[in-house]
């Protein structure tokens, strides 16, 4: 007589379903419920489910990362070399920029050059419309700093982890997209100048 | 040719061996065996898609299953250039492990 299969734990399989890619699905679901399968008949439910969760959370980055390099992958594929996401990825990264452009740019050309002009225009600017004043607020900004680096950073970056008996390597790939790597020099040049005007404001002392 | 990194060369070789029979679970029990050590479930895809867009795997769809919800295995085989890569591995290996051994440096 056939043996009926041992249902699966339905959390497991829901989780599952979020991080897995379709492509992928039928292969890694399977798998999961084979194995499952197999321990539930041998040491029962509650030992199989131990395995089932730990196995869930031993794969997840695995299982984001595939996802991952699957969406990437298609986007790759798709009819413009420079498809929808990429600029899109462009877009966001220009305006999680702007905070920063606006602290920076006036900041240099007055200290640099000594043209205050447009500081002085937008000092006015945020005492007229103080609302205005969480762009250049520290969290604002290095938050869109960091947005633009790794919307930026992932398309241009292939990155290929390994994971082996002796742990997790990677391996890191180049791909030639300037407008992405534009980008990503921007925010890490942004951040450099905030960082060195902090530095010398609050730890250099100028001589009276 | 790029080289094989280990966990690649384990898994084709455990593909080969397992013939027919090559698919997640089995590659992953037997990846267990040669090294004593655990792979979870979805990691080792992660090589297996790299071999496969390496193209020294190739994959194809079996049959549904009851064990696994009805759903298809996912077999894999060794392509020609797998089999390329293999042997250039196990020349490097032969190569570099018999200067030790003619050298002593292996002593018991």
């Amino acid at each position: 007589m056939h043996k009926p299969e041992p249902p699966l734990p339905r959390w497991g399989e829901h989780l599952l379903a979020l991080l897995i890619d379709a492509q992928d699905s039928d292969a890694l679901l399977g798998d999961f419920a084979e194995e499952y399968t197999v321990r539930a008949r041998s040491f029962g439910h509650w030992k199989a489910g131990l395995w089932y969760s730990a196995q869930i959370a031993g794969s997840s980055v695995s299982l984001v990362w595939l996802r991952l390099h699957h969406w990437f992958e298609r986007r790759e594929h798709m009819k413009d070399n420079f498809g929808i996401w990429d600029r899109r990825f462009i877009g966001i990264g220009l305006l999680a920029l702007l905070p920063a452009l606006l602290v920076v740019v006036p900041g240099v050309l007055q200290s640099g050059l000594g043209l205050s002009g447009l500081n002085d225009g937008l000092d006015a600017a945020f005492n007229h419309l103080p609302a205005l004043r969480f762009l250049i607020h520290p969290a604002v900004l290095l938050g869109g700093l960091l947005v633009a680096f790794a919307l930026n950073a992932l398309p241009a970056l292939g990155l290929h982890w390994e994971r082996n008996p002796e742990g997790l390597s990677a391996t890191v790939t180049f791909k030639n997209h300037w407008l992405h790597w534009t980008l990503v020099g921007l925010s890490l040049l942004m951040l450099a100048t905030i960082l060195a005007y902090s530095v010398t404001e609050n730890f250099i002392i100028t001589p009276r | 040719m790029e080289l094989l990194t280990r966990i690649e060369e384990i898994i084709l070789l455990a593909v080969l061996e397992l013939g027919a029979q090559a698919y997640g679970v089995t590659i992953r029990e037997r990846v267990k065996e040669i090294t004593g050590k655990s792979i979870s479930v979805g990691a080792i895809y992660i090589p297996l898609e790299r071999l496969k867009e390496q193209r020294l795997l190739k994959d194809w769809q079996g049959d549904p299953t009851p064990e696994r919800g009805g759903r298809r295995k996912r077999f894999y085989r060794v392509t020609s250039d797998g089999m390329r890569a293999l042997r250039e591995s196990k020349r490097i290996h032969d190569s570099l492990w018999k200067k030790v051994t003619d050298r002593g440096l292996m002593a018991a």
